[in-house]
């Protein structure tokens, strides 16, 4: 076999071509194999006849794309690798459904309190889907840099080295035992906070009484009782959700997920109380009138710390209840 | 009302058939591949007790009926070689030179340990395809 100069030529731009998409590691070496590789070929195939431009063209037309016939030498990557995804499914499920919930709860009820439009329902659902968006993408580098950086034996699926014993599995699916106690108490002062704030609103604030005389001086002022249906409705709704719990009995996906929603709007009201501050909910001109100055301002400190406690409590319990989601059930069902 | 149907039902009948004789080649094509590829190591290593190389290789297991491609040979060599089944070096031979593979010491004892496991194998297969 003889190649002539223009068929040589063709045959080095191909390999010139492969060469530029080889990877760096082995480069010359992997293009002189596949030189040879092809001269074996093209001996094979034209033996004792001379290899022409027009015959050389014919056959790397054949062979293939040079970035095609590379890219086998390059190795299968993936962003997240099967052994870490299942770690990765759990974590951004559990992020992803917390953030939804925290975001949704705390911008609609910022809404309900502004006055709803239809921009503003638009502007809060697109926020939250760029939030999402922006979050998955975070967890998918952090996930990346911690597959490519951390050594593989590391890496092992997590469920794999899983301990676990033949006893623990529940009786039962998923549904488990509801406490009865926590219902109750909800169910009882959420009826007391309803009767409080409808019934005896007009005796919600200080009484003081002395000797056989009785004085009364309103406590809450008229940004708080803007805000007292929203709070009627959530307590209404703990209502409804304990009796639901305490006739059911046990926990159900739909019940674990209208739990969280019930804390979803608990962070929402703590928000706007936050939002709202001290001095625009109480009547702090009518407690210093009383002479309680001195509360007045520690009140003034303490209300934003313990409103911002409370927001993390919610948000810490949001996230508890979402990672609870994914757990098996506890223990065996009695 | 029924020529309608019949216009409307016919083209899609023979969309539909040649559909889904489309997808289920391609998935014989798949469960093929993968059969393929599960013996491919085990076919390449029975041939690297001497001393060959690529296309030679090639055209040793083609005479014996296993097709195997050069895309697909020369990366396995390569992996091969950096987890040490097999040695390989470059000699001059025909005016060119040629890369020769052959088994390592450790790959000729995962040859005879695949050998064996494939006997197991083909013993069970042979019960379970009878």
């Amino acid at each position: 076999m003889k190649l002539t100069a223009d068929a040589k030529s063709w045959l080095e731009r191909y390999e010139r071509a492969l060469g530029h998409h080889l990877p760096l590691k082995g480069r010359k070496d992997i293009r002189r194999e596949i030189h040879s590789h092809l001269m074996d070929d093209l001996e094979e195939r034209y033996a004792d006849k001379s290899v022409n431009e027009e015959a050389m063209k014919e056959y790397l037309q054949d062979l293939g794309s040079p970035r095609r016939k590379a890219a086998v030498y390059r190795e299968e990557t993936a962003l997240i690798p099967p052994a870490v995804f299942p770690l990765f499914r759990m974590v951004a499920g559990i992020v992803l459904l917390v953030l939804t919930i925290v975001l949704l709860a705390t911008q609609t009820i910022e809404l309900a309190a502004e006055g709803i439009t239809f921009l503003g329902v638009l502007k809060i659902l697109a926020e939250t889907v760029s939030a999402l968006v922006h979050t998955l993408g975070i967890l998918v580098i952090i996930f990346y840099l911690l597959q490519k950086f951390l050594p593989e034996e590391d890496w092992q699926d997590p469920l794999d080295d899983e301990i676990w014993k033949v006893e623990t599995l529940p009786a039962r699916e998923y549904p488990s035992r509801v406490k009865l106690g926590d219902p109750a108490a909800g169910l009882i002062l959420s009826f007391l906070a309803i009767l409080l704030f409808t019934v005896f609103s007009s005796q919600v604030g200080i009484h003081q009484f002395t000797g056989k005389t009785h004085s009364f001086t309103p406590l809450l002022s008229p940004a708080f009782w803007s805000l007292v249906p929203l709070l009627l409705f959530r307590w209404g709704l703990e209502m409804g959700f304990s009796i639901l719990l305490i006739v059911q009995r046990r926990w159900s996906l739909s019940l674990r997920l209208g739990d969280l929603a019930l804390r979803a709007v608990s962070l929402g009201i703590l928000v706007l109380f936050l939002r709202t501050g001290f001095s625009t909910l109480f009547l702090v001109e009518e407690l210093n009138g009383l002479g309680l100055e001195s509360l007045t301002s520690i009140l003034k400190i303490l209300f934003p710390v313990l409103i911002s406690l409370g927001i993390l409590g919610t948000v810490a319990e949001i996230i508890k209840k979402a990672i609870a989601l994914y757990r098996e059930p506890e223990g065996q069902e009695k | 009302m029924a020529e309608e149907e019949f216009y409307l039902t016919i083209p899609c009948a023979t969309h539909y058939i040649a559909y889904m004789s489309t997808v289920k080649r391609s998935i014989q094509d798949k469960f093929i591949q993968e059969l393929n590829r599960g013996v491919m190591g085990l076919a390449v290593l029975s041939r690297l007790q001497e001393e060959h190389y690529g296309y030679s290789l090639i055209k040793e297991l083609e005479q014996e009926g296993y097709l195997l491609s050069q895309d697909t040979l020369y990366p396995l060599l390569r992996r091969w070689e950096e987890q040490g089944v097999v040695e390989s070096q470059w000699k001059m031979e025909e005016s060119r030179p040629r890369r020769y593979y052959r088994l390592s010491d450790g790959g000729l004892e995962l040859y005879e340990k695949l050998k064996s496991e494939w006997g197991v194998l083909n013993t069970t297969l042979g019960r379970l395809l009878k």
